[in-house]
């Protein structure tokens, strides 16, 4: 048989150029940690949440240190379990990772990269050394012409080491990238991976999202399981951020708040094919940026696959992803992500997923955002009105009108926003009668929180008219120029041509000041 | 009872007094013992105004109070709880002799002798059901510090260790920890009883202290199951667990689940924007509110730094002044974003909810601090304070 030869490029394949976001690297690794964990409690070394993975950044050092108290890897398999590539024992749909390639990214961002680890019983602690920095010079001289096989360059950068210990207890793995590169110190920067970590890695959800309860209720009466580890960075547990309210981007406050959550299941001849959870707020716009937990988010084994935009293109619009929060699980054995883990791989499994989606979020989300942000605005129509209405009946207590055509002006503007008010009721009515479960409870939640509209305080008259104003009496109404009782008739009767023009050319609320400044001009 | 009984057949110079005056070199003076404790009153703490309020302390910069009905409602709909741990330390003290010691001049001065029994417990809450799961009960004496006229090493110890040697306690099951010394200098205008009471107080603290830490280095606590602590927490980390950057570290995030609340306050350190006190701001607080969060440092503390907030459970009409009712609620700032930006308010909110919905049942009728009580808290002092030996059978082991 022959023997093929693979050059170096492949390194360059399965490393710089694999993955676009430096962060993966901690998903790589918390990944097969979280394998070795599972496996670890499997084989009773551990209790099950016993197994703890701990980052440690040290941006003075400059190094990243990832650890594990799971199995760790018997001294004889270790060179063989880490040498080799792309030739894992794991399984596909069984464990978390399975290509045998995922250690290899760490190569990419530091100048040295460290595996140590040592299993139960034994008194050895293995090292695999890589030098990192080595290996990308090697790959760049073959992309120049002097060509290296994959084999010779492994060979030159990779040094196993045996090291005795005492503890013979002891059981871990870890690994230590040490120097990161200057253009990848983001990696060190400890809110960043934070954030990073709060909605890719498998940690709980933070407590004060009071709702994971009724999604870990969920997933049990399914029949799976969440998988959750504890992962700490820099002593720090990290949890999944989902709060229930939702903030506006430019002032930071509260705007709306998640008042429940919704769940949707899809099976495929009869077996759990994939399943969600979807927060419930009153999709009053489209969520701002600043709620970072934002988006449907795509999960397979509670890792996520892709970024918060992974299941956009599933919508008819790009905006609808942005209405909500929450996350889908896929569950199929047949949903295999991809090797960038951004999404999966394409086959009829996809397809089907693919399908169902959209068939859910086109038809049934985007009911509901779209509903919601029609009551919305219908109500708003309506507290519009209302507000309206009552202002002209205090401006008309008040005697602020300068004439019946100012009057009538300001009326046909109420009796316009009346109609508008009708319109938007009846469409609130159509929509009710229409609607199921989930919409009733939003239309509820609209009705009981939106605001009540605020009256605007009108100026109360100067000085009440007088009884022996004739033409007051005559129109059943005050003028405004009765309050300037102590101008004569003409007079008031010029002044009120003034007031009139001015009404006629401005909007109200411009009227409504120059005429109280000219007011006070003539006291 | 009945083996106390027992001791007051006993010849006299067996009596821990004598043993003390003879141990010390002073003259025990036989005096009237009585009970020196006034700590189940309601009171305000007019302590600390070391302590400073500065800035606010949590995500959104709330300017006013915070309504947590809604919130509360909720919660208590949900069958969810992640209080659920409770502690609570207590002490007795009594005076219980009088001992005299020859100063320079031949002249001598009488001190008082303070005893006091010490009881640190914690409970579990498990299924809707609180219960015990660890109690430490200790017996300490405070005596002025010029009985160890020479300042021998280990004088203390040792006094203590003979003192529990002797027959009579021996017979008894009954040790005392240890002897604190209280200062007798003249620069401190504080009572020589005071003084005692607060070695007392302290070796209280610092049993607590290693109760929780203990708590923490066990992991029993996390974002699910949170230990309320009975009083301010008042933390300072040894050197044991400084020792190792990383272990130092794991251990202070443990402290992210350990919130303390305090039924009595010094409502004068609330200032207000103009950095004067604004007692008031917790007087008016509304029933079912909250007051924004603050951060605090305690120069006596070091680096720590705390987020404290105020917490009304009780309406203002149904209590006797304004304070009762309120309750301090103080958590110290741990990781990196809370020392940045402070608490996240959502979860300042979701912990007061849940100390809302722990304000009943009270214990009216049976504690003058009712108003102020959640009952696992309660439970725990009535544990705890269960285990101590009466009044009576302690001052007749002097």
């Amino acid at each position: 048989m022959k023997d093929y030869v693979f050059g170096a490029n492949i390194l360059e394949n399965l490393t710089t150029g694999m993955y676009q976001d430096s962060k993966v690297i901690y998903r790589e690794y918390i990944q097969n940690a979280c394998d070795q964990i599972d496996k670890a409690v499997k084989d009773e070394i551990l209790k099950q949440d016993e197994g703890t993975i701990k980052i440690w950044l040290d941006r003075d050092q400059r190094t990243i240190v990832i650890e594990d108290n799971a199995t760790g890897i018997p001294a004889a398999s270790f060179q063989q379990t880490l040498g080799n590539i792309a030739d894992s024992d794991k399984k596909i749909g069984e464990d978390k990772g399975f290509r045998g390639i995922g250690r290899l990214c760490g190569l990419a961002y530091c100048k040295e990269l460290i595996f140590i680890s040592s299993a139960k019983g034994e008194d050895t602690v293995s090292l695999m050394v890589c030098d990192a920095k080595k290996m990308r010079g090697l790959i760049d001289e073959n992309t120049r012409g002097k060509k290296h096989t994959a084999n010779e360059v492994l060979n030159a950068i990779n040094r196993f080491e045996q090291k005795k210990t005492n503890d013979i207890d002891s059981h871990f793995f870890r690994v230590e990238l040490i120097d990161i590169n200057p253009e990848n110190t983001d990696l060190l920067d400890f809110q960043q991976v934070k954030d990073y970590l709060s909605f890719v890695a498998p940690v709980p959800y933070q407590s004060s999202f009071y709702y994971r309860t009724d999604v870990y209720k969920h997933a049990q009466e399914l029949g799976v399981k969440i998988d959750e580890y504890n992962i700490t960075l820099n002593g720090e547990p990290i949890f999944k951020k989902y709060t229930t309210i939702l903030k506006d981007s430019s002032t930071g406050t509260k705007y709306d708040d998640i008042f429940g959550v919704h769940f949707q299941d899809f099976y495929k001849n009869g077996e759990l094919f994939a399943w969600m959870w979807v927060g419930v707020s009153r999709f009053q716009k489209a969520i701002p940026k600043i709620n970072q937990m934002r988006g449907l988010r795509l999960r397979k084994e509670n890792i996520q696959i892709g970024g918060e935009d992974a299941l956009q293109k599933l919508f008819k619009e790009d905006r609808g992803n942005s209405y909500f929060i929450g996350e889908v699980f896929a569950v199929n054995k047949d949903l295999i992500p991809n090797s960038q883990r951004d999404y999966f791989n394409e086959n009829p499994a996809r397809a089907y997923f693919e399908l169902e989606l959209r068939r859910y979020f086109n038809e049934e989300l985007r009911k509901i955002y779209y509903t919601g942000s029609t009551i919305n605005s219908s109500y708003k129509k309506i507290d519009a009105y209302e507000k309206k209405n009552t202002e002209f009946k205090e401006k008309d207590k008040a005697g602020v009108f300068v004439d019946k055509e100012h009057r009538e002006r300001e009326l046909k503007v109420v009796l316009e926003s009346k109609k508008e008010a009708e319109n938007a009721l009846e469409k609130i009515d159509k929509i009710k009668d229409k609607a199921d479960g989930l919409m009733q409870k939003v239309i509820q939640r609209i009705e009981v929180e939106r605001p009540k509209p605020v009256i605007a305080v009108v100026v109360p008259p100067i000085k009440p008219p007088k009884d022996d104003e004739e033409e007051s009496e005559k129109s059943g109404m005050f003028r405004r120029t009765d309050r300037l009782s102590q101008y004569n008739k003409a007079e008031r009767k010029l002044i009120s041509k003034i007031f009139s023009i001015i009404t006629s050319v401005t909007d109200s609320k411009t009227a409504e000041m120059i005429i109280s400044k000219i007011e006070e001009g003539l006291q | 009872m009945s083996r106390t009984a027992e001791s007051f057949s006993k010849p006299k110079h067996n009596k821990i007094m004598n043993i003390l005056a003879e141990a010390t070199g002073g003259k025990s003076y036989k005096a009237h013992k009585y009970p020196i404790d006034y700590a189940d009153r309601p009171s305000i703490d007019y302590g600390d105004s070391e302590i400073i309020w500065k800035r606010r302390a949590e995500t959104t910069q709330h300017r006013t109070y915070i309504n947590l009905l809604g919130l509360s409602k909720k919660l208590a709909s949900r069958d969810d709880q992640i209080l659920s741990y409770f502690l609570d330390g207590s002490r007795r003290v009594f005076k219980v002799d009088d001992i005299a010691y020859v100063q320079s001049g031949g002249r001598s001065i009488i001190y008082p002798v303070i005893a006091g029994q010490i009881g640190v417990g914690c409970c579990h809450r498990v299924n809707k059901k609180v219960v015990p799961v660890q109690l430490k009960r200790e017996f300490v004496l405070s005596m002025p510090d010029v009985a160890d006229a020479d300042g021998k090493p280990g004088f203390w110890p040792a006094t203590a260790k003979k003192l529990s040697e002797c027959d009579e306690l021996k017979r008894l099951g009954i040790e005392f920890a240890a002897i604190l010394p209280y200062k007798t200098s003249k620069n401190d205008d504080k009572k020589f009883e005071d003084r005692a009471t607060a070695c007392v107080q302290d070796r209280m603290i610092e049993s607590e202290k290693k109760l929780v830490a203990d708590l923490v280095r066990e992991g029993k606590l996390n974002q699910n199951n949170y230990l309320v602590k009975d009083g301010s927490l008042e933390y300072r980390p040894t050197k044991e667990d400084k020792a190792d950057k990383r272990r130092y570290q794991t251990f202070k995030n443990n402290y992210n689940w350990v919130i303390g609340v305090s039924k009595n306050f010094n409502p004068e350190v609330c200032e207000d924007i103009n950095g004067k006190p604004n007692p008031g701001f917790i007087a008016d607080l509304p029933l079912y509110h909250r007051t924004p969060v603050v951060e605090y440092e305690n120069p006596m503390l070091g680096d720590i730094k705390f987020a404290v907030w105020y917490i009304r459970l009780r309406d203002k009409e149904k209590t006797r002044t304004p304070f009762d009712g309120v309750l301090k609620v103080e958590k110290i700032l741990v990781t990196e974003e809370e020392t940045e930006v402070g608490i996240d308010s959502e979860q300042v909110d979701t912990l007061s909810a849940y100390l809302i919905n722990e304000r009943n049942p009270v214990c009216y009728g049976s504690d003058l601090r009712w108003a102020n009580h959640i009952y696992p808290i309660y439970l725990t002092e009535s544990f705890v304070k269960s285990r101590y030996l009466s009044a009576e059978s302690f001052l007749h082991l002097f």
